[in-house]
């Protein structure tokens, strides 16, 4: 379930499920949305601030479903991650997003809303950000005008081959969150992830796999795995998913460039797609219709 | 019906490098032992030699992982903590600090006595029954410092280390239903990291499905704030309101004596304390 492509002059909700933000960085991605010809407006809660998050999980809560029920709001863009969208994610007005979908953008903490949507709607969301310059804030133009399909790079061959799936996933730990708790089996997926944070990347792994909930997946594309939280060295990581993935027998791409690194592209997310180890390329359909 | 450790006075603690977890589950010679352990020791469990010859596993942190897989496996008793002791020597529990003698004595180990261990006796430490060694199972007493939700609750206790506990939902973790949950923790990312952890159980269900929350150590927390929220005001936020009792504050997990679970225990947040009967036959 796809939203339609963005036209200029339509409204973009920028809202804040997760952490706060500085005025600066809020002023920084409604400019940019501004340049494209956007009319972004912010959250009513978009700038509170409770604790580590961006004001009480009613009212970030809110802000989100205003977003999703205005029927003259044609995108939603979450300003930053942090902690905290995960708390919220099973008050989100599902109904709201099946009778008028429409593209949701974030990663990070953000992934949590975009995987919940798709398990529970199967809409399709926009892994990534605005306002980051550089081929992220083109990427993300691009994706919700021009209703293309996009292709990522990515050098590292973990288990060579090609597939094709719907392209799940994103923050590493954040898919985490929704095992036992709302993540649907991912026969037929390309799981993408991203955000190793160091020591606890094993144990992630290990949980999905013992969950039984890959069992029928097609492949797995990894994005940045230094994560947010302190790094972990590329080829430990390649060993790592080597030795908990390796047995699936389905091909896995990593080296590729979205998630936490400087300059991501951004990727649709709940999308057909395929990865294909020898033209080290994961491709998405488009993330609008 | 759990399955209890068998010990005999003189059985000493063995430290045991994760690795070699399998070799001393096997080896008959080794009574205690002591682990820091992670989710790869599940990888190849050998729950058979565990089954047949059953000993306590003593480890706070990633031990949860060993001690979660085989409470599902088999019913083994664990012993959540980092230390041996200071227990009360009648508690039946392991008694000394690693190395020294576990000056155990064996008595009844058939559950539904009574328990007798009045709060005035205790003070803030632990201290064991008075009633006859073979009458009853024998219990500790845990004093915790705050109630966060009233009430009085009977259940298994059961938990441990919440990162661990948090990575085996969905994936192999024992059915909590009807337990008082034991909770600690150690830092790793920050405060978001548990409160990810704690909403993961919230989403999952398990925090309506027990009894009694009883909150041990976090090690690495204090005098750690971030945006001006502190580990308390992420674990209150969680639990506060909970519709069960939940006592905070115990001296329950990483640096602390260890404590069985897979016994009964009781949890009386108003009086606040934990009286947790042996785990040990």
């Amino acid at each position: 379930m796809r939203g339609t492509r963005l036209r200029p002059g339509d409204r973009v909700r920028l809202v804040s499920p997760a952490s706060f933000s500085d005025d600066g960085w809020v002023e920084q991605v409604a400019s940019v949305l501004r340049g494209w010809g956007l009319q972004p407006e912010t959250g009513t809660h978009a700038r509170d601030r409770h604790g580590f998050m961006a004001g009480r999980d009613e009212d970030r809560l809110a802000d989100l479903n205003d977003a999703l029920r205005d029927p003259g709001v044609r995108a939603v863009v979450a300003i930053r991650g942090g902690a905290g969208a995960y708390r919220i994610v099973d008050g989100i007005d599902f109904d709201a997003v099946r009778a008028d979908p429409k593209p949701v953008v974030g990663f990070s903490d953000i992934v949590a809303v975009q995987v919940a949507l798709w398990a529970r709607t199967g809409l399709a969301t926009l892994h990534g950000c605005v306002g980051a310059g550089g081929r992220t804030d083109d990427s993300a133009r691009r994706l919700l005008f021009d209703a293309e399909p996009i292709t990522l790079p990515g050098e590292t061959v973990i288990v060579p081959g090609r597939a094709t799936g719907v392209l799940v996933g994103g923050n590493a730990g954040s898919v985490n969150g929704f095992v036992g708790a709302g993540l649907p089996a991912l026969a037929g997926a390309i799981l993408c992830m991203e955000g190793a944070q160091g020591d606890h990347f094993d144990r992630l792994l290990w949980t999905l796999r013992r969950s039984g909930l890959l069992e029928g997946i097609r492949g797995f594309a990894f994005g940045d795995l230094g994560g947010a939280d302190g790094g972990l060295d590329a080829d430990d990581a390649v060993a790592i998913i080597r030795d908990r993935l390796g047995g699936l027998g389905v091909p896995i791409l990593g080296g590729l460039p979205f998630g936490h690194v400087a300059d991501q592209v951004c990727l649709p997310l709940g999308v057909p797609g395929m990865i294909d180890t020898e033209a080290g390329a994961l491709t998405a359909e488009p993330v609008v219709r | 019906m759990p399955l209890s450790p068998r010990l005999s006075p003189g059985d000493r603690a063995t430290d045991v490098a994760a690795a070699d977890l399998n070799a001393a589950l096997r080896d008959p010679a080794i009574r205690v032992i002591r682990v820091a352990a992670d989710h790869r020791a599940l990888d190849d469990l050998d729950v058979e030699a565990v089954t047949a010859d059953p000993k306590p596993i003593l480890g706070a942190g990633g031990t949860t992982f060993v001690h979660l897989e085989l409470w599902r496996r088999c019913g083994l008793v664990a012993y959540h903590g980092d230390t041996v002791g200071p227990l009360a020597p009648e508690s039946g529990w392991p008694s000394a600090e690693t190395g020294g003698p576990l000056a155990a004595e064996s008595g009844g180990s058939e559950s539904g006595g009574s328990e007798t261990c009045g709060s005035e006796t205790c003070g803030s430490e632990t201290c064991g029954t008075e009633t006859g060694q073979a009458e009853g199972p024998r219990a500790t007493v845990t004093r915790g410092a705050e109630t966060w939700s009233s009430g009085r609750a009977e259940g298994l206790l059961l938990g441990g280390d919440l990162a661990a506990i948090r990575s085996m939902i969905g994936a192999g973790l024992p059915d909590l239903t009807g337990a008082i949950l034991l909770l600690t923790g150690e830092r790793t990312l920050g405060l978001g990291q548990v409160d990810r952890q704690l909403t993961h159980l919230r989403r999952a269900g398990i925090l309506t499905r027990v009894r009694g929350v009883a909150l041990g150590h976090f090690k690495g927390f204090n005098g750690y704030a971030d945006r001006g929220w502190t580990l308390t005001d992420v674990l209150a936020d969680h639990l506060r309101g909970l519709p069960v009792p939940v006592l905070a504050g115990l001296p329950v997990g990483p640096g602390h004596p260890a404590v069985p679970l897979g016994t009964t225990a009781v949890l009386d947040a108003d009086e606040r304390t934990l009286k947790v009967d042996a785990g040990v036959g």
